[in-house]
């Protein structure tokens, strides 16, 4: 009797085990067999309207709002108007959208990476995009400039890698700008559609992954304060321990999040100032007008999480430099 | 010995025929007539399109008569849904927020949704579908169904507690069917909001399963025909919601039917137009299932012009086929017969 138990309890645990082994449904993103037919979903051989053998364009911008644009009845996620489908509720993107943040009747936003379609800078919606005639982008604070076709979503993502074991969340490169073996982690829950996880922390890897185009602004601790690695200007450090002073908000709503990291203490990441895609946030007085990395004076928004310098204030505010 | 009752025909072959009578006739004949062509001149209307719509056979090769693409300052910017209604073309203008109404002559009659009190305006709206002569939108965007009156004033939301992420509708024998993606079902309700039956779960792969169907089609004899966007199928219930059928084509010999079906179009005979974006046409297939051909052109044979994104398809009583192409921002019409 024993052993029929044992038998069982095994079988059970087998089935399980297979259950949770079980290779994902091909997508549109990934898991591809050679007799898939997803590769025709978004190419055609010898007719496409885009780059990348495209199948819509004229950009890939615009390729990628057909499942990903606003109001999408396709996908969870509309990065056009900054909207992740959720049930019971919808939900903010983390990133910010291209156009609005929270749908249709969410704010315009201020500044965005300026993929193809949209112009540098302009707070519009798409138009040409400055750097459209020679599809060349100069990175600000980057050694390299993204050519071919300039800045697009595949700059950032790979639609191709969905499949199981994907080693990024959102479809997150793993190598750009010859930067390889990026590894991101973030820490995703599921907001009750089908497909649809929300980005609740972000856990480590986002400055490395930023670093691979805006390598330049990378920098050690202490670097505000000296000049390192032959530098010819003080930077903000990136990936240093820090704790938000109390009252800050820590949100990755509305705040300033720190990378949590499973061991170490929780670190300052790009993404704890900047948003991904674009921003709400508004500047005025000072705020308007910084000098650039390489040259000129910059005006936008520059895609901050608060308004004004907010992002300042919330780390350093509430501490030293808010005393009388 | 009782006399029979004279017939009807024996009544009238008594009756001696005068002058008064075929004066009266030919005047009833001749009102009936002003009264006819009164009211197809106030709709707009061909009486020999009418006469042709009841008695011409539908060929299902669709064949080119017009586009629309706005006149004046209203022009289409990506419709995702077209619906006709008492000879007037109801267009989704999706990107312009906003319901834009034609006559059957493609002029333009008004607009309405993206004006007035901000917090009911449209965002992206879809499916549109006149019932008791207000006019229900479901707007994928606000993810919900606003309800207008017939002049385009914001009358109320419908269906807020049952539906999550309407897309389409259509309206037929008192029932309102919705497809729904965050539901991922076809949702059927009556017209005081009440959900009488839900078909459909999510999923990828077995029949019944649906992966953001974005519309739908109701034949007259209330089968209800889904499509089943992102598993690139139509699927087939019975008016219960019980599985009939998948139609997709035979995949494994690479002759698939659909890529990502957004919308479904029945003629009066049967015949099943799926708007197919990512082909770029509107595919026909016939009553059993069989794929006939596919809507392409869009314009005059010569221009060699062709449809962009095909995503909204409608059949109306005089079976003409009209297509709404978001990426050529305009409504093609075909005519059937």
């Amino acid at each position: 009797m024993g052993k029929i138990k044992l038998l069982l309890v095994v079988a059970l645990a087998a089935v399980f085990v297979l259950a949770l082994a079980a290779p994902a449904m091909a997508t549109t993103h990934g898991n591809y067999s050679t007799t898939t037919d997803a590769c025709a979903g978004c190419h055609v051989a010898h007719a496409a309207q885009a780059p990348k053998l495209l199948k819509v364009g004229p950009t890939q911008t615009e390729f990628c709002y057909l499942c990903h644009g606003q109001g999408t009845t396709a996908a969870p996620y509309d990065i056009q108007y900054g909207l992740t489908s959720g049930d019971p509720t919808n939900v903010n993107s983390t990133a910010g959208g291209f156009e609005k943040l929270g749908g249709s009747g969410g704010a315009t936003v201020t500044s965005r990476h300026t993929v193809w379609g949209y112009d540098a800078d302009a707070n519009g919606a798409a138009g040409s995009w400055s750097g459209e005639a020679t599809k060349t982008l100069t990175v600000p604070g980057g050694t390299q400039n993204l050519t071919g076709n300039g800045l697009v979503c595949g700059s950032c993502h790979n639609p191709h890698a969905g499949g199981t074991g994907a080693p990024n969340p959102r479809l997150l490169r793993t190598t750009i700008l010859g930067s390889s073996n990026l590894t991101v982690e973030f820490t995703l829950e599921p907001t009750g559609v089908t497909d649809g996880y929300q980005v609740t922390e972000y856990v480590s890897g986002s400055t490395a992954w930023c670093g691979a185009c805006h390598d330049k602004f990378d920098k050690p601790d202490n670097s505000g304060h000296e000049l390192t690695e032959g530098d010819t200007m003080y930077r903000h450090a990136m990936d240093m321990a820090a704790t938000l002073p109390g009252g800050a908000d820590g949100t990755i709503a509305s705040g300033t999040p720190l990378e949590t990291h499973s061991t170490d203490p929780d670190k300052v990441a790009c993404l704890t100032c900047h948003r991904a895609h674009g921003t709400t946030a508004t500047v005025s007085g000072y705020a308007l007008s910084w000098p650039r990395d390489n040259g000129g004076t910059g005006t936008t928004s520059a895609l901050l999480r608060m308004q004004n310098r907010g992002v300042c204030y919330n780390c350093h505010g509430a501490a030293e430099y808010n005393k009388p | 010995m009782a006399v029979p009752k004279p017939g009807l025909a024996g009544k009238l072959a008594g009756i001696q025929v005068k002058v008064t009578h075929v004066i009266i006739a030919a005047l009833c004949a001749a009102l009936g007539t002003v009264v006819w062509f009164g009211w197809m001149y106030v709709n707009k209307t061909s009486p020999v399109e009418t006469v042709q719509a009841a008695v011409a056979p539908v060929t299902a090769r669709p064949r080119w008569v017009a586009t629309v693409y706005g006149e004046g300052d209203v022009f289409l910017n990506q419709p995702r849904s077209v619906y006709v209604h008492s000879n007037q073309i109801y267009v989704s203008d999706t990107s312009n927020h906003r319901v834009v109404v034609f006559d059957y002559n493609g002029r333009y009659v008004r607009k309405f949704g993206d004006t007035g009190d901000e917090k009911t305006r449209l965002a992206f709206p879809y499916g549109v579908a006149v019932v008791g002569g207000e006019v229900f939108v479901a707007d994928a965007g606000l993810m919900k169904v606003a309800v207008f009156d017939a002049a385009g004033n914001f009358l109320r939301y419908f269906g807020e507690d049952v539906l999550k992420k309407p897309v389409n509708i259509v309206y037929q024998d008192g029932k309102l069917y919705f497809t729904d993606v965050v539901r991922q079902q076809v949702v059927v309700m009556d017209t005081a909001g009440k959900e009488l039956l839900s078909i459909g779960k999510p999923g990828q792969k077995e029949p019944g399963e649906f992966h953001y169907p974005n519309g739908l089609a109701v034949a007259p004899d209330g089968r209800i025909f889904v499509a089943d966007t992102n598993n690139s199928r139509v699927q087939i219930f019975d008016p219960d919601g019980k599985f009939l059928a998948i139609w997709q084509g035979d995949v494994a010999k690479a002759q698939g039917y659909f890529a990502a079906p957004t919308n479904i179009a029945l003629d009066k005979a049967g015949n099943v137009y799926v708007a197919d974006p990512l082909t770029r046409r509107v595919a026909v297939v016939d009553k059993d299932g069989n794929m006939l051909g596919a809507v392409e052109q869009a314009g005059p044979p010569e221009q060699g012009e062709t449809l962009s994104l095909p995503s909204g398809v409608y059949v109306d009583g005089r079976q003409r086929l009209f297509v709404a192409d978001y990426g050529g921002s305009c409504v093609a019409i075909y005519d059937l017969k």
